[in-house]
């Protein structure tokens, strides 16, 4: 992954079903000049990839539709979009299914309940 | 003549009726969609609405007290269910800003208002969202509440003075939940989950004098999920009493997850018990110790005649070493096809695609 310069915005897809929480962090990271994608359902997230090309995915486990697991192997299993980080997003108890991102690639993860600024600290240090 | 016009006559009265009931039903459901459809038009609105300014005060851009003015009483209820979200999502400094906006504005007011009311929706109403605000001021009023005989007014209650962590209250709660006969094990667990670990020596206190074998159950799991070692010769003791089947099987997870060695000798002896449930849990909590010295008495319970029995110690000799994983291989491929060398060959494979 490329470093991004100061002056070229920072791109990342988020996507949560909890749509004011997906609301609530992308004001918090556009105050930090980073522009955010929202997806609420695990449908159709790869095309979404392919078409904003962010610098970073934020994906939740839970997800209706399609799971987050299942999106994450689809997304590494694509030549185009695997090498951008994807941090996983998990409630407690998850650890399981934390332990197989990691192996389909997850660059990270956070736990729910998470502080907004824990996850920037995350975001950027995925993007370092 | 007569006869058949009696009988038609009952017929179409029944067409009517069904067709009556028909009608009014469909026209409840209408009703119904139409009411859901103002309810989700009218938090819709809220949100457009508001939202940016919420967002705007978590970032310290408003004050509590400047933001709540913008709010008419009116739309409290959609205010807090919509601060819900962010409470159980949230920690740190943006959960504490809209606790801080709860318990500072006249928000708290309103839902202490609810909270007194004799109507039950309005107590269970403000008992869950001051519970979530974790509202220390509150807690004297919820704790008189706890003692209603409504279920649902309890469990909210309890929940609340969990959330505040309102750990005196320990007490009050197993003994107001006694009244409930169908209170079931996973709710009363849950509701002691969102006590912080400060509430565990309340609960070992508990656990001494404790009658019921449900709630002592449920105060093992408790101190279980918080890994509390102080309890664990308070527990050792019910393993060498014998105490009842469910006591017996939360001891067993329990000693899995805090590793005390001084259970072995118990979890050795519980490995031959006659209920292939605790035997089950016995050979988990063997594995999760690692204690080598059981290693074998695990191997042993694949040949074991409870099926659960087989493949859990299957499984766990997957895990226990290099070499009973190697002895599970060599059953896997054996010759005779017996049930054990399945179960070896499904575990095998299980892992196998675990890993790949």
């Amino acid at each position: 992954m490329d470093k991004v310069s100061p002056e070229e915005k920072l791109k990342i897809l988020y996507v949560e079903d909890q749509e004011a929480i997906a609301r609530l962090v992308e004001y918090k990271l556009s105050k930090e000049g980073i522009k955010v994608f929202l997806q609420y359902t695990g449908d159709g997230v790869l095309n979404k990839v392919i078409r904003t090309k962010p610098d970073l995915i934020l994906l939740d486990l839970m997800l209706p539709v399609k799971d987050g697991l299942s999106i994450l192997e689809e997304l590494k299993g694509n030549e185009e979009v695997k090498n951008i980080p994807v941090i996983m997003l998990s409630i407690q108890g998850e650890e399981k299914k934390i332990e197989q991102a990691f192996k389909f690639g997850a660059a990270d993860y956070i736990q729910k309940p998470f502080s907004t600024v824990e996850l920037s600290a995350r975001i950027h240090k995925a993007l370092a | 003549m007569i006869e058949f016009l009696s009988q038609t006559g009952i017929v179409i009265s029944v067409v009517f009726i069904l067709l009556t009931f028909i009608y009014l039903l469909l026209l409840f459901i209408f009703l119904i969609r139409i009411f859901e459809r103002i309810r989700l038009k009218k938090e819709k609105n809220f949100i457009r609405r508001w939202e940016r300014k919420i967002f705007e005060y978590i970032n310290e851009d408003y004050n509590p007290h400047e933001l709540i003015k913008l709010f008419p009483k009116s739309s409290y209820k959609y205010l807090l269910h919509h601060l819900r979200s962010y409470q159980l999502t949230l920690k740190g400094e943006d959960k504490e800003r809209i606790q801080k906006f709860v318990n500072e504005t006249p928000l708290y007011d309103y839902l202490i208002k609810n909270l007194k009311s004799l109507f039950i929706k309005k107590l269970i109403f403000g008992a869950y969202y001051l519970g979530l605000a974790e509202s220390e001021n509150a807690k004297f009023i919820i704790r008189k509440k706890l003692k209603t005989y409504n279920e649902l007014a309890y469990i909210t209650c309890a929940l609340g003075l969990a959330r505040i962590n309102d750990v005196d209250s320990i007490n009050s709660i197993f003994n107001e939940a006694s009244k409930f006969k169908y209170l079931s094990k996973d709710t009363l667990q849950s509701i002691l989950l969102e006590f912080n670990e400060s509430v565990c020596k309340y609960l070992l206190k508990r656990m001494e004098h404790e009658k019921s074998p449900m709630f002592k159950s449920v105060i093992i799991a408790v101190l279980r999920h918080f890994k509390f070692a102080p309890a664990a010769p308070n527990i050792l003791k019910y393993l060498f009493n014998r105490e009842s089947t469910p006591i017996v099987i939360e001891s067993l997870k329990y000693f899995g997850e805090v590793k005390y060695p001084e259970a072995v000798a118990a979890i050795r002896f519980y490995l031959m018990n006659s209920k292939p449930e605790v035997r089950a849990e016995a050979i988990k909590a063997a594995l999760k110790i690692g204690e080598p010295s059981l290693e074998e008495r695990v191997w042993s319970l694949i040949y074991n005649h409870d099926r659960n029995v087989k493949v859990t110690a299957a499984e766990s000799s997957y895990y226990f070493s290099n070499q009973s994983r190697e002895k599970l291989k060599s059953l896997a491929y054996s010759i005779p096809n017996t049930m054990e060398s399945s179960i070896a060959r499904m575990i095998i494979s299980q892992k196998i695609i675990h890993l790949n």
